[in-house]
């Protein structure tokens, strides 16, 4: 009976060892990365090359011990150098782009840890791969699998086998990797840049002016500018996150306008900003349809009804001079809960002015999209205070400038790795490894016109040791006049 | 009370099986590190390749003007990998390095897209006609595809070291080196083979 159950065990044992040694390529494609690329040209052209040719482009001697750590020790300089190869662009690039200053770091810290892994592996000791070589080389001097007649190559052959077989001037190799490195480096900062700089075309615009300020993202700062699509694009790809927060107030206005003018919008006696406690109790609940079912919207003015006829701008139509109105608006998936208030000081047929103050709060969260957003949680208050603002009508083109002052207060924490708040009005952003608060002053002279989203964003990341930077979970507010703001 | 006769003969088997079960884990042993030493051991292949190879990518306008203007390509590398763009979808991305050494230029495209050109200093070379062209690959094509648009056969394989790339492997043929992970093809790199029979 014991010998059946071991022979049993000992099957199962068998198969099992098999299964996990058959090593089945899976029909699932299976992401790969950029660094991936990098690192198999290196390793390909260290053969081709034939000798230590990294330690020759730095200037250093041939390294020249066994050929086993040599293979071993060339693949950690390898890294260090790819790794050294992003500090040094990062280091040029300091102080002009800190977003991909920052991706550049982040990219040569995670190179270096995998350089210390194999350093570690290396210095184990490869005893049993040795035994592992010398029976591998035993059991298939010539083998066929899978219609493919194998020979095992002895080491000390490899390079000039290589070199036989490949047959190509070296020279033109060398001076071809490290230009192709830094192109695909540059690259992928690009992108970023673009992904993070905000959605107007504008913004674009200045994403594409700060890269051709740097010699080495010049070009890519030319194309940037120069495809007209790309704001479409982006628009659509953003779109889904930040957009209904926006076309949502707008369009509720309207709503609470149509209400107004059909008797059943709530007067309220127009105040300073303490008004907005007092009348809490009298907002109700809108129940935004037909738009975004993500929307509430809470509460509802507190100013005077709007003039006969102009509903279509609350702040530069629809209330005079002394009214005060509050909102606040909540967004169920992200979390955001907005209280927005502003006082309209004096008006004129062509200008008012006025002042805004506002607090709000949100959750960050995984999202439902994993392609976007890595995991996580955390959360961010903040305040908009001392806020003015000017509204100038220019000409009769229905062209308009708000100027504004102010200060935006975002505190920010959870356990990500990296957190961002990031200022699209300046195209700046900081990063800290543990949370933080960030103050943004908005000056006098700063000018928005027709079409400008004047915005400001909280941006968190995780990372992974083999992966890129899980793209993040952010948050993203917008103020500013829409695009469409229609004749009076 | 205990028949020692009886114990003796209980335990000989139990010390058997136990012995065979050591030796099979030895045995079991030996072969994983062979198989190990093995998948990690360059060697020589000979591929019997039946496969139908696959269509030749479409170049883009600005890669035939390209084209058109400098004639001769001399070399060309192109780089596969997957990263997730403005519309949050992921998608390949194909970076492609052109030389034309005649013209002293390198030419980057990134999907096809004119995205630099680089000056280039390096001296001429009696070099022969480049045999492959950039059209001929696909983003994460298999070993039999490459074999089979390409027409190579006889290749070194050389597997990366897990630590530095699970499941890469490079390989060297005629003027080619290329690179698969998980048998997907992720770069590729041609040049004019040299025209005196050695080595530069």
């Amino acid at each position: 009976m014991k010998t059946v159950i071991f022979h049993r065990i000992f099957i199962s044992l068998m198969i099992v060892i098999l299964l996990a040694g058959c090593n089945m390529p899976t029909p699932e494609r299976t992401r790969h990365s950029m660094d991936d690329s990098i690192l198999m040209m290196y390793s390909a052209h260290r053969f081709i090359l034939g000798e230590n040719w990294t330690s020759e482009i730095e200037g250093g001697q041939k390294g020249n011990p066994s050929l086993r750590l040599q293979s071993t020790l060339e693949k950690i300089n390898e890294l260090r150098l790819l790794s050294q190869s992003y500090f040094d662009m990062a280091d040029r690039m300091e102080g002009s782009s800190p977003q991909v200053v920052d991706y550049l770091r982040i990219k040569a810290n995670n190179l270096n840890a995998q350089a210390d892994r194999l350093e570690k592996r290396r210095n184990r000791g490869g005893i049993f791969r040795r035994i592992g070589r010398v029976l591998g080389n035993i059991i298939s001097h010539t083998m066929d699998f899978t219609g493919r007649t194998v020979e095992t190559i002895v080491e000390n052959e490899i390079e000039n086998r290589i070199s036989e077989i490949v047959h190509i001037p070296r020279n033109i190799v060398k001076g071809h990797v490290l230009l192709v490195i830094e192109q695909l480096a540059q690259q992928r900062g690009g992108q970023l840049i673009r992904l993070l700089n905000g959605r107007t075309r504008q913004n674009i615009q200045r994403v594409a002016q700060l890269l051709q300020n740097i010699p080495e993202t010049a070009q890519i700062g030319r194309n940037l500018a120069n495809l007209p699509d790309i704001s479409r694009d982006l628009d659509r790809g953003l779109n889904n996150i930040f957009s209904p927060m926006e076309g949502t107030l707008q369009a509720a206005s309207n709503q609470l306008l149509n209400e107004g003018e059909t008797g059943n919008s709530q007067q309220a006696t127009p105040g300073n900003a303490d008004d907005e406690d007092q009348s809490n109790s009298e907002f109700e609940a809108y129940q935004i349809e037909n738009l975004n079912s993500d929307i509430r919207l809470l509460g509802h003015e507190i100013c005077p009804p709007p003039q006969s006829g102009e509903y279509n701008d609350l702040i530069l139509r629809g209330h005079p001079a002394g009214s005060t109105c509050a909102w606040e608006v909540g967004m169920e998936t992200s979390k955001v809960n907005l209280s927005l208030a502003y006082e309209i000081l004096e008006r004129s047929d062509q200008t008012v002015n006025g002042k805004i103050y506002g607090n709000f709060s949100g959750e960050i969260h995984d999202s439902s999209d994993p392609k976007w957003f890595g995991s996580g949680q955390g959360s961010y208050q903040g305040k908009i205070e001392s806020g003015e603002f000017t509204i100038r009508q220019s000409g009769a083109d229905n062209f308009y400038q708000i100027t504004g002052t102010g200060t935006i207060t975002i505190s920010i924490s959870g356990d990500y790795e990296i957190y961002h708040v990031f200022n699209t009005t300046y195209g700046d952003m900081f990063s800290q490894l543990e949370p933080f608060t960030y103050e943004i002053t908005l000056p006098a002279q700063f000018i928005w016109q027709n079409g400008t989203y004047p915005s400001f964003g909280i941006y968190v990341e995780r990372l992974t040791q083999e992966e890129e930077a899980k793209l993040p979970m952010y948050m993203w507010f917008s103020f500013g006049l829409s695009e469409n703001i229609p004749e009076p | 009370m205990q028949n020692p006769k009886r114990s003796g003969i209980s335990w000989k088997p139990s010390l058997l099986i136990i012995f065979f079960i050591f030796a099979a884990f030895i045995f079991i042993f030996l072969i994983y590190l062979g198989l190990t030493g093995y998948q990690a051991t360059p060697k020589y292949i000979h591929l019997n390749n039946s496969y139908i190879p696959p269509g030749s990518v479409q170049y883009s306008e600005e890669q035939q003007t390209v084209l058109s203007q400098f004639g001769r390509l001399n070399y060309f590398s192109i780089q596969f990998y997957d990263d997730w763009l403005d519309n949050g979808i992921l998608q390949t991305i194909r970076v492609e390095n052109w030389g034309f050494e005649s013209h002293g230029q390198e030419i980057t495209f990134l999907n096809g897209v004119l995205l630099e050109s680089t000056g280039i200093d390096i001296p001429a070379q009696a070099s022969l006609p480049l045999t492959y062209s950039p059209d001929q690959f696909h983003a994460y094509m298999s070993l039999q595809e490459i074999s089979a648009v390409t027409g190579v056969t006889e290749l070194i394989e050389m597997p990366m070291e897990l630590e530095l790339l699970p499941g890469g492997k490079i390989y060297f043929g005629p003027g080619i080196t290329f690179g698969l992970k998980n048998n997907q093809l992720i770069y590729i790199e041609a040049f004019s083979q040299i025209d005196n029979g050695g080595q530069s």
